[in-house]
Formats: C-alpha cells, sequence, structure tokens
C-alpha cells in the first residue's frame, strides 16, 4: 500500500516536473523567435498583383506586405483624413479607386492629400505596398468622397464588387501624380516580451521542475531526521 | 540558519517589491494605457521580476530545506513570490516559524 503512494507520488512529480520542462522549452522557443524577429528581414521580389491575390478572396499570409505591381485605370479619388504613417504623421491621404485592366478594384493610397497632375485617361502603372484593410474609423465623420477608414467593404456600395482584400500603398505611379508618397517600409513584426524576460521565464520554470523532482527527497530527509 | 534567514528576507522584500511593481505598474501601462513612451521605460520590470522571482525560489528552498517544512507549507511560500504583497506576510511568518525552532 505503501509502495503503491510511493509510486504513484513518483509519477505524479514526474509528470508535475515534465508540465514545467515543456512550459521552460515555451518560453525558450519564444526568446528564440525573438531574436530571429530582431534580424533583418530580407524584402521579398517585387510581384504582379495577380499572381497573388484575387478579387473578392481573402489575402493570404504569403501575399501581406508584398511589393506588387498592377496596370489600369483610377475610377475616383477620396480622401482618407487622419491617417497616421510610420513615422506618427498625422494627415489626408489621397486615396484612389483603381480599375486594373481585365481583373478587379483595389484601394490606392496615392499620397498625402495636395495638388494632382491628373493622367486618369492614360493606363498608369502602380508599385507599391500590399496592406491589410483598416479595421477602425480613423474619422468619425461621414461625407461623400471621404473614407473613415481604408477598407474595400467601404468602397463595395459605390463602386460595385470585384474588390481585391487590403490595399495598396503606392511606392511609385506612371505617369506621377505629382503627390508626395506616403511612407512604406517593411513592417515590423513585433512579438509580446523581450529576449532575457523570456529566459528568465526559462529558468523560473526549469527551477519549479527541479523543485518538483526534489521535493519527494528534501520531505523524507526531513522525515528521517 | 540566521544567515539562510537573512537571505530569504531580503528576498521576500525584493520579490515583494518587483511584485507590486508588475502588476500595478508594468501590466497597466502594457495593457490598460496607450502609452508606449512609458511602456519603453517599465520594460525591465518584468525582466527583473523574472531573475528576482528565481533567486528567491532558491533562497526558500534553502530556507525550507533547514528548518525541515512540510511539502505543502514550501509550496505556499514558493507560490507566495508571484503574489504582491505575499511575500511579505510570508517573511513575517518564515521569522516566526524560524524563531519557535
Amino acid at each position: 500500500m505503501l509502495n503503491r503512494q510511493k509510486i504513484g507520488l513518483a509519477l505524479l512529480a514526474l509528470f508535475l516536473a515534465a508540465i514545467f520542462f515543456r512550459l521552460g522549452v515555451w518560453q525558450l522557443d519564444r526568446a528564440q523567435l525573438l531574436q530571429e524577429l530582431a534580424k533583418p528581414q530580407q524584402e521579398k521580389a517585387v510581384v504582379e498583383l495577380l499572381s497573388i491575390a484575387k478579387p473578392n478572396q481573402a489575402l493570404s499570409t504569403d501575399a501581406l506586405s508584398r511589393i506588387v505591381k498592377f496596370r489600369g485605370n483610377f475610377i475616383a479619388n477620396l480622401q482618407a483624413p487622419n491617417q497616421e504613417d510610420v513615422n506618427g504623421k498625422k494627415s489626408t491621404w489621397s486615396v484612389g479607386v483603381f480599375q486594373i485592366t481585365g481583373s478587379g478594384k483595389i484601394a490606392v493610397v496615392r499620397g498625402f492629400q495636395g495638388n494632382m497632375k491628373l493622367n486618369e485617361t492614360k493606363e498608369i502603372e502602380i508599385v507599391g505596398r500590399l496592406t491589410p484593410s483598416q479595421i477602425n474609423n480613423k474619422f468619425g465623420e461621414v461625407r461623400s468622397g471621404v473614407l473613415p477608414r481604408i477598407d474595400s467593404a467601404l468602397l463595395l456600395s459605390d463602386y460595385g464588387s470585384d474588390f481585391f482584400d487590403g490595399y495598396v500603398i503606392a511606392r511609385s505611379e506612371l505617369p506621377e501624380s505629382g503627390l508626395v508618397k506616403v511612407p512604406s517600409p517593411q513592417p515590423v513584426l513585433k512579438v509580446a516580451g523581450f529576449y532575457w524576460q523570456h529566459i528568465s521565464y526559462v529558468i523560473v520554470w526549469w527551477l519549479m521542475g527541479l523543485l518538483t523532482l526534489a521535493l519527494p527527497f528534501l520531505r523524507s530527509r526531513s522525515a528521517e531526521r | 540558519m540566521p544567515g539562510i534567514l537573512k537571505r530569504y528576507r531580503v528576498m521576500c522584500f525584493a520579490a515583494g517589491v518587483m511584485s507590486l511593481l508588475l502588476w500595478f505598474v508594468e501590466l497597466p501601462v502594457k495593457y490598460l494605457l496607450d502609452l508606449p513612451e512609458v511602456e519603453a521605460k517599465v520594460l525591465w520590470i518584468p525582466i527583473v521580476h523574472g531573475y528576482v522571482y528565481a533567486l528567491y525560489v532558491l533562497a526558500t528552498v534553502h530556507l525550507a530545506v533547514k528548518a525541515r517544512w512540510q511539502t505543502k507549507r514550501i509550496i505556499a511560500f514558493v507560490l507566495a513570490g508571484t503574489l504582491p504583497i505575499a511575500s511579505f506576510i510570508t517573511e513575517r511568518r518564515a521569522q516566526n516559524l524560524v524563531k519557535n525552532l
């Protein structure tokens, strides 16, 4: 009976120690992931938008933040007030509704609001970063020609279906629009926590594991005394 | 024994202060307030807390072995280091327990 109890306790201690050890490994993986993400990421090659995305379909993770190019015409120009760029500068952006030749439509951030050269009749080539649609409104007032957030869902009622998911922040427009482009550097992936914080948790979890294994022996030593 | 108890008391104080900072400064700044500048200034708190807690566990186990405490008490004292004021309470308790040995 006593042996059974001892075996049961030993198994419980082993089970708990294994859990603590696994938690330590999990924290170690997170620390390594943080180190990996801290390394500078290499920009992938420019691709045709149509090769990585389709209208009316959600953007794949592979397509997100890629630099894409496509041709077509602007069918409308709108304003997106109170937008914040990567430098924290708040301003109104000029957003065009772009009809891609032989395909769907996509919202394109053409630049900071300003005087624009009108090339709307010519075919335009856009190169820019594909970005997921905004979720939160940046501007509360509802006005014609003004976007509270850059989201293709808001454009469906006015410009019909066949919209691509997300939007593009233009890096170049040929022929040029004359607008100052909104900066769109490669987004930095952020994972909660810091390297040495996770390493400290690794130490704590493994220490707990060792303690769990040592506790039955400490107890029996105390009992002997 | 006095040296071990002293070490334990110091670690109780350090773990208690770090837990208070973690629970009432770092966590609210990180999860309740949208203040990235302040968040950057308090990022040392969880890191220091992690290492201090590891040392606290070692100090607790050392004292527990010397004082021949029961397993339940060891576990309770180890866990006390994770709560803001619990380690201050266990510090008083440990002092009384050692005195009565």
